[in-house]
């Protein structure tokens, strides 16, 4: 059994991304509204709306929570071909009452882009306060913060250019085997070749270049995410394509002495359609697959390391009809919506999920 | 088993329609996030959508239904905790069977004293409906889990050192799970010759007997009013001669003891002396193992397993743990026979499992239980550590270690991703080798930080693991936090901490910046008490050193300070937007009627004002000369410095009269 609690966004349109912070208290989420929303959960679980203002000038792809060790910063990439960098600022007190106020300050807007800005991410913590975008233009962008307590410089480290328009990019966050490793996919359809880039930084180049492509995946590809790593000796990149792949990348070093990456990819076909996003737990031990039928996917790993679906989340209904009406958004009745739902369940067997 | 994956349905209008789906992420902790998900690529055009300001726009955070969060059950997670510690001792010493015996009791009496405070609680004035339907949840729960912890240490634990009976055992586990005949026979026994009076008279008799308890409906019996009659005295006579085993009994020499009673009751039966009493002589048909008292029995029962072991007793006392399997089969065909609209329950369905010897589907059973994993969890780790049914595992091909290794994994990471339980976590994840380690370091720095001492807390705990990353990163974050509050000495101390160079040296830069901007000295309290730990950064130790003099000058001790400024200027670490500052903080020294400053020092200064002042302005004037879009200050913000060459000027004047006031007086001509 899933206990649900609905939360009424107010965004006028579609959500395209919900990201959480670090510690999961704070939640990002971006719109075709043109509007950013930050929200904070509150002592008794309520997520309340802190933030909200509009962005850009076209729909936001996609929201991405820098290291709280950089303090509150996100950034935003949008249709209007520029991505942004906000801060949270503390105003003065006005009461010692009142709690201080707080507002998302813009701090720079990356302008190099000449198209659509499909995908913004921070790099892991370890290489400094680092940015990159994709665009849809197949160039992918790595800025730099020289200076973290001021945050308005951000000059363009890397440039690395590709063939194919870029729809998502990955960080790697695990410091094993190679540092600044980064992956890209492309939502190109016009082509039979790999969807699937890897970059990092090369210390003869002195810059970031693409160092291998998965060629086992020639569809449209829409997610990539690299998998936390708790103590695993290879990585792991989940890939939203046409069915959901699992590539897994290991260092080897052949007979000359030369290391290189071994790339493995497992594909599963569960979902029987597209998949469009891919998502990781903190421990890399589950993982959420978006299909286009209307259904979530839970994987788990099992004791023998195998994936498994544990769960199928459905937006649909048996009956067809939705079973948790909304209400319309005002302040009473926002209330009684906020009551806890529940999800209905097939079957009659057990409560939980189970894990092996 | 792909029918086999649990499905649940949502029902969100936005994303039921044509071209929509929904989409989750996890949220850090143990939530999902589901929304509506519109499919877009990067050539479509960029117009709003269909439903666009028609639909709500719902986010929803789903969870798994969990009892976790229930305060009560806080001191059984607490408790299993300490025992599943004391058991990862033991296997470090080779322990003899009963201790691991004495742990599975510890982790029932636990459960046991769970369920009584939750019973305490639900009796509490101040309860609410809604904590009262959780309360029954989590009863009807962790009640599950004991009786069904207890059948598996009678089947699988304790066979091991005993003779291998269990009859006697079973028993004990019947009516201690279906208490309710034993309270009924307490009254009976109270009202004494008055009991036969009762309606239920004969009806709690007989379940008495179906639970074997022999001895107490002899008690009530022998009460009776009609005690003394001959049919009741034969009764007393057979119930009192049927045969116990005992331990150290030959089992042969039982057997045949047994078999020599069962006949002798069956031939007086047989021979109508109970015929007088018809219900004394039901009674008596029980205790023969007769079918048709047996199965209207049944009928009265409330699960198939309650009268069982009553059953043996009567027909098969010396039945083994692997005979069992067949007698439970053929006992259930029986009760569903009778019960034909009887739906079996999962903790029937488990216990089933238990007496079938099919533990394989048992422990995947028991991880659908809503205890978060607890029972499960616990119990395998038991039976790994005790080495019992290592060979069931090998027969079955289930990896045990590995399946203990990842239960207690996934129970630890789930506790340490729970608001208020991650330090229980640790423990479960501490034992698990490498991969625990990593995933305290992955775990452990994304707690929360609600207070300072939480802070420490958590900072102890990554320092006694050797993770000094995590506390570094802590750190760091509460040293960006503090600085985002404006305390600016807290975020220097915590900066400190962290031993991040770049970071103390930021935060330096911004106290000396902002003094020489306004004149203020942030957090002076802070800065008075670094001790050596100011060595971490030159910045730093400038800073330190700078509030030094400021403090002597303040205390108008001009002479140490004058000293102590001319140390700055010849230390070479001050840094380039701090040089006005640290000069023009020389001229009330320098036109002081009474010198304070000496004829070398004051060359000194003069020196820097020409070395390293004067080509800094000049830096300056080309940086504003090539970017002339730049603001001219880049370096000098400093409101004092407005005007730089005046300033210059000043100072010059300044060092040729102190100059000439300390050669007078000094008297001598050391040039």
């Amino acid at each position: 059994m899933f206990d649900v609690e609905p939360i009424f966004t107010d965004h006028k349109d579609v959500i395209h991304d919900v990201v959480f912070d670090y510690y999961g208290r704070r939640m990002a989420t971006c719109s075709s509204d043109q509007t950013v929303k930050i929200w904070d959960e509150d002592a008794s679980g309520k997520w309340n709306v802190s933030s909200s203002w509009k962005a850009h000038s076209g729909s936001i792809w996609r929201v991405t929570w820098a290291h709280p060790e950089f303090g509150q910063v996100v950034a935003t990439c949008s249709f209007d071909r520029t991505a942004s960098v906000w801060e949270e600022v503390i105003g003065e007190k006005v009461s010692t009452t009142n709690a201080p106020t707080r507002r998302w300050v813009r701090r720079t807007t990356l302008v190099d882009s000449r198209t659509s800005v499909t995908d913004v991410e921070f790099a892991p913590k370890y290489l400094g306060l680092l940015l990159a975008t994709a665009s849809a233009d197949g160039i992918i962008r790595i800025y730099e913060a020289p200076d973290i307590m001021n945050l308005s410089q951000w000059p363009v480290q890397h440039e690395i250019a590709n063939k194919l328009s870029l729809s998502c990019l990955s960080w790697n966050k695990s410091m094993y085997m190679v540092t600044q490793l980064l992956a890209a996919g492309s939502d190109d359809s016009a082509t039979p070749t790999g969807k699937v880039f890897l970059f990092a930084y090369s210390e003869n180049a002195r810059k970031c270049v693409k160092i291998e492509t998965v060629n086992d995946i020639t569809d449209p590809v829409t997610d990539v995410a690299f998998a936390p790593n708790a103590g695993r000796t290879f990585h792991m990149l989940a890939v939203a394509s046409k069915d959901l792949y699992i590539v897994n990348i290991r260092g080897v070093t052949d007979s000359t002495g030369t290391s290189k990456l071994d790339i493995q990819t497992v594909k599963y076909s569960d979902h029987n359609c597209p998949v469009w996003r891919v998502c990781w737990n903190m421990l890399a031990t589950m993982l959420i697959s978006t299909g286009d039928d209307g259904c979530v996917r839970l994987w788990r790993m099992n004791y023998s390391r195998q994936w498994r679906c544990a769960a199928v989340l459905k937006a649909c209904t048996e009956g067809g009809g939705p079973t948790y009406e909304p209400a319309p958004p005002t302040p009473t009745l926002a209330n009684t919506a906020s009551a806890t739902a529940k999800f209905y369940k097939k079957g009659t067997i057990g409560n939980q999920v189970p894990w092996h | 088993m792909d029918d086999d994956i649990p499905a649940f349905e949502l029902g969100d209008k936005l994303a039921m329609r044509c071209g929509n789906t929904l989409t989750g992420v996890f949220v850090p902790g143990s939530k999902i996030a589901l929304s509506a998900f519109h499919p877009v690529k990067w050539n479509s055009q960029d117009v709003p959508t269909d439903s666009a300001g028609r639909d709500p726009v719902l986010i929803y955070m789903a969870e798994e239904a969990s009892l976790s969060d229930e305060p009560l059950l806080r001191s059984l997670l607490a408790e299993a905790n300490s025992t599943f510690a004391t058991l990862q001792q033991m296997g470090h010493m080779k322990v003899v069977n009963s201790e691991y015996l004495k742990i599975s009791l510890t982790y029932r009496s636990i459960i046991r004293a769970f369920l009584e405070k939750v019973e305490l609680a639900k009796k509490s004035i101040d309860v609410q409906p809604s904590q009262i339907k959780r309360y029954n949840e989590a009863i009807m729960v962790f009640y599950a889990v004991e009786c069904l912890w207890h059948l598996f240490e009678i089947l699988y634990m304790e066979q091991q050192q005993h003779n291998q009976l269990v009859v006697q055992k079973l028993l004990q586990w019947a009516r201690f799970h279906f208490p309710q005949t034993e309270d009924r026979a307490t009254d009976l026994l109270l009202m004494a010759d008055e009991a036969s009076d009762c309606d239920d008279y004969w009806p709690i008799l007989r379940t008495l007997l179906m639970f074997g308890e022999v001895d107490v409906t002899r008690a009530i019996l022998c009460q009776s009013r009609k005690a003394r009659e001959p049919a009741y005295q034969a009764a007393e006579l057979i119930l009192k001669s049927m045969p116990v085993y005992k331990e150290g009994y030959a089992l042969q020499k039982f057997l045949s003891q047994w078999e020599f009673w069962h006949l002798d009751l069956e031939r007086k039966l047989q021979a109508n002396i109970f015929a007088s009493e018809p219900e004394l002589e039901w009674l008596l048909q029980l205790v023969c193992g007769n079918n048709e008292q047996w199965n209207a029995g049944i009928k009265t029962s409330q699960d198939w397993y309650e009268f069982l072991p009553g059953y043996l007793l009567y027909t098969k006392p010396a039945c083994k743990p692997f005979e069992l399997r067949i007698v439970a089969t053929s006992w259930l065909n029986r009760w569903s026979q009778l019960k034909p609209d009887w739906q079996m329950s999962n903790m029937s369905r488990m216990v089933m499992q238990l007496m079938e010897h099919d533990i394989k589907v048992f422990i995947y059973d028991s991880q659908k239980l809503n205890d978060t994993h607890w029972f499960s969890t616990h119990l395998i780790d038991l039976v790994y550590q005790s080495g019992h049914l290592k060979s069931y595992f090998e027969q079955n091909s289930l990896d045990l270690p590995a399946l203990r290794h990842s239960m207690i994994y996934e129970y630890g990471s789930y506790l340490m991703t729970s608001k208020n339980l991650w330090q229980f976590g640790v423990d479960y994840l501490d034992c698990c080798q490498k991969e625990g380690e990593a995933a305290i370091e992955l775990l452990l720095p994304r707690i929360p930080l609600k207070t300072e001492r939480q802070a420490f807390k958590i900072i102890s705990l990554a320092r006694q693991r050797g993770l000094l990353g995590v506390e570094q990163e802590i750190c760091k974050v509460l040293s960006k936090r503090s600085t985002q509050e404006g305390r600016h000495g807290n975020a220097l101390e915590w900066a400190i901490r962290s031993k991040d160079v770049i970071l103390v040296t930021a935060i330096a830069d911004f106290i000396l910046q902002h003094y020489s901007n306004t004149g203020i000295m942030l957090c002076p309290d802070v800065l008075a008490s670094f001790g050596a730990r100011m060595f971490i950064s030159p910045r730093l130790v400038f800073l330190a050193k700078y509030y030094e003099f400021y403090e002597l000058y303040r205390k108008r001790e001009f002479l140490s300070a004058a000293d102590l400024l001319v140390n700055l200027l010849d230390s070479k670490i001050t840094p380039d937007y701090f040089w006005p500052s640290l000069l023009i903080d020389a001229v009330p020294m320098l036109e002081s009627k009474d010198p304070k400053i000496f004829s070398q020092e004051t060359v000194a200064i003069l020196r820097h004002l020409e070395t390293e002042l004067v080509p800094l302005i000049e830096r300056n004037k080309r940086k504003t000369a090539t970017f002339s879009n730049q603001s001219s200050k880049t370096v000098f913000k400093d409101f004092r410095v407005e005007n730089i060459e005046e300033i210059l000027n000043l100072m010059r004047l300044a060092c040729a009269r102190n100059l000439s006031r300390a050669l007078i007086i000094e008297k001598t001509l050391s040039l």
